[in-house]
């Protein structure tokens, strides 16, 4: 008789349940070479040989003792349950899986056991006897790669058939010994390079670097899809439905609302997919090779101070390209302190949209040079990134960086198929998920923009807009630095919406030049380089960790930002009565620090 | 002595894992780090703030002061 019912996926981190069961039901769920990639469970129909059932696929558990939020839940599940399991195991981690097998013995489960990547053991010298596993156990053990559609499809045929029984005896010792040989503990070459050698630090921040070439550099594959892409919204698509507005006389209020709310806002969104794209593709790329995880221990002797692994720095230099982004990408993080953590860094980081914002700054002419002046202003997001976190644990996440344990699974050659469905989803969501974020924003905006507060249209006459006057309302915080004007507020706001929106904000209310002072300048810059991250990247923000932290780290961040920029126009007009003033403020921080550590130390 | 101050490539006993953070106590144990257990370390030292043991017929990576939590007991050397 054929099995219709349900059945679950359970098994230790890293043994391949989700490939399984992505191979099983055609569905896409998130691998990785890692623990912690299934967060929840997922549940997907399959059908094969006129059968039907439903398939759900658990986060790993390496007990039935469960002690992360994710192995509660499996943990729930398998002992609650009254569906099979199908349970899957590594054939190289034999030794510890046996303890849960025997765990699910003694509860009576009817399974499955599904020995996964049967031939890497072998290859590294080791052996399974999965014949012996089948007469002890007295359950189907299936044996093959499970990456491989002629190996999944066996397990379907078994659930398809019904083959689950209940265990009838444990493994013990002597079992261990006939069923299993362990490979020999082997040196990876790969590790030798990418991990201990002298140039795995060096070799990070290469491959660092390549990812964000590829991705963001002028010539990189991304950058050159996304201007296609955009050319095509913009040029190509919104020219043409302009023009049907225009030959069907629409009204100039539908014009600028296609212009700016439609194509400004949505086309740029469509636009940054490509990127997205191929980001997240190297991203996984590197993950599921198992480098990442190397790249989190190889960083360690740098990043172990400030409560960051190598796994942030992937974040980081995501956030050159979109903090939005890069907040998503920072989803990965094994803990919620260090994504915290990482986050903060990685808004200081100035975004794709924030460079061109600081390079029209700098290049207005009353900066002699415009190299000094964006070398000045990288290095204060720098001094600012290290005040930050040092009074991140101060003052945002009181508890100390958890220890630093990863399991380092072997090397191994990325899957692209499972590559490609990873890349579709991820495509898929962020259509989804930035458009709905951006196009409501945009029309946000453009209603500020358009709008006066009793609601009627102002046009172009951008002084009587709302956000003009909201402007006017937070002018006096530009007062200490000499841009008392509005303008700057106005244009301050505008890049709370969206960073490029500075760039135009300052253009229509001051013209091409700002005919500010260099101080003043210097201190707005300094303001717009360090300054909260556009609302679309505060809500992505918000999404991977909590509205709470990121509104409070925005706001922490503004003011920082705000205190930091008065510090500078008070540097360059009185540096003789500044210096020390600055000196000695950072004196007292940087004391209170180490006064602070030692006193955590001895307690 | 402790699991830092091993050379690369030797094996030994764990005596006893002293952390304050018990998940980090079950994750070790997880990976095959518990009291009993042998551990071949494969590399990492205190400079570079990171060790690399095996154990259990899994490898795991862990930072300096996990390694500096860990008492073992040499039992000679583990060619690779």
């Amino acid at each position: 008789m054929s099995f219709s019912g349900e059945a679950i996926i359970a098994g230790m981190p890293n043994s391949g349940k989700t490939t399984l069961f992505n191979n099983i039901t055609g569905l896409s769920e998130r691998v990785g070479n890692y623990h912690g990639v299934t967060v929840g469970k997922v549940s997907g129909e399959a059908r094969y040989k006129g059968g039907k059932f439903v398939l759900s696929d658990l986060p790993g558990t390496y007990s039935l003792t469960p002690v992360t939020l994710e192995e509660k839940v499996t943990v729930n599940e398998i002992k609650n349950t009254r569906l099979p399991i199908i349970f899957v195991m590594e054939a190289a981690t034999f030794l510890s899986a046996a303890k849960i097998i025997n765990e699910l013995v003694r509860l009576k489960k009817p399974m499955i056991l599904a020995v996964n990547m049967v031939k890497e053991l072998t290859r590294r010298g080791g052996k399974i006897d999965c014949g012996y596993l089948q007469k002890k156990l007295g359950v189907r053990v299936i044996a093959g790669e499970f990456n491989k559609k002629k190996d999944a499809d066996a397990v379907k045929n078994a659930i398809v058939n019904g083959e689950f029984s209940v265990p009838k005896s444990e493994l013990d010792g002597g079992d261990f010994s006939r069923a299993f040989t362990p490979a020999p503990y082997k040196k990876s070459r790969f590790d030798s390079l990418t991990l201990y050698g002298k140039f795995s630090v060096p070799l990070f921040f290469a491959v660092c670097f390549c990812v964000f070439y590829i991705t963001f550099g002028r010539y990189g594959i991304g950058k050159i899809l996304s201007d296609l892409l955009k050319n095509f919204i913009v040029d190509f698509l919104g020219a043409r439905i302009e023009r049907l507005l225009l030959s069907m006389r629409a009204s100039e209020f539908t014009l600028r609302f296609w212009r700016q709310a439609v194509i400004g806002g949505m086309g740029q969104v469509l636009s940054f997919v490509p990127q997205i794209v191929i980001l997240s593709g190297l991203i996984t790329a590197l993950e599921l090779s198992g480098y990442l995880s190397r790249a989190a221990l190889a960083t360690e002797s740098f990043l172990y101070k400030s409560g960051l692994n190598g796994r942030s720095v992937f974040t980081m230099v995501a956030g050159f390209g979109c903090t939005g982004l890069a907040a998503a990408c920072a989803n990965g993080l094994e803990n919620e302190n260090a994504k915290k953590r990482t986050l903060i860094v990685t808004s200081l980081i100035p975004c794709s949209a924030k460079i061109p914002v600081v390079q029209y700054l700098a290049a207005q002419p009353v900066f002699e040079s415009r190299f000094l002046t964006l070398t000045a202003l990288y290095l204060c997001a720098i001094f600012v990134g290290v005040i930050e976190l040092l009074l991140t644990d101060k003052f945002f996440i009181k508890e100390k960086r958890p220890p630093l344990i990863l399991e380092l699974a072997p090397y191994r050659k990325v899957d692209f198929r499972t590559l490609i469905k990873s890349l579709k989803k991820t495509a898929g969501s962020f259509i989804i998920k930035l458009s709905t974020v951006i196009f409501t924003l945009s029309l946000a905006v453009f209603v500020l923009k358009s709008f006066d507060f009793r609601f009627r249209y102002v046009g172009d006459d951008y002084g009587a807009s709302i956000l003009y006057r909201l402007g006017g309302a937070v002018n006096f915080l530009f007062l200490p630095i000499g841009a008392g004007d509005k303008k700057a507020a106005v244009a301050a706001i505008s890049g709370l919406f969206a960073k490029e929106g500075i760039i135009s904000a300052l253009i229509a209310l001051y013209g091409e030049i700002i005919p500010l002072k260099k101080a003043s300048l210097f201190a707005f810059s300094a303001f717009v380089f360090l300054y909260t991250p556009c609302f679309t990247a505060t809500s992505m923000i918000a999404g991977v960790t909590s509205a709470k932290f990121a509104f409070k780290a925005g706001a922490a961040q503004f003011f920082t930002a705000l205190l930091f920029s008065y510090g500078c126009y008070f540097l360059i007009t009185l540096p003789y009565i500044a210096f020390p003033v600055f000196a000695a403020v950072l004196a007292a921080i940087f004391g209170y620090e180490k006064f602070y550590r030692s006193k955590k130390r001895k307690t | 002595m402790l699991l830092r101050d091993l050379n690369t490539g030797e094996k030994a006993v764990i005596k006893k894992v002293e952390l304050g953070d018990e998940k980090a106590v079950k994750r070790l144990a997880d990976l095959g780090v518990f009291a009993g257990e042998s551990v071949v370390l494969e590399g990492g030292s205190k400079r570079k703030k990171f060790f690399v043991i095996s154990a259990g017929g899994k490898k795991a990576g862990v930072s300096l002061d996990v390694a500096s939590a860990i008492i073992v007991e040499k039992a000679g050397r583990y060619e690779f």
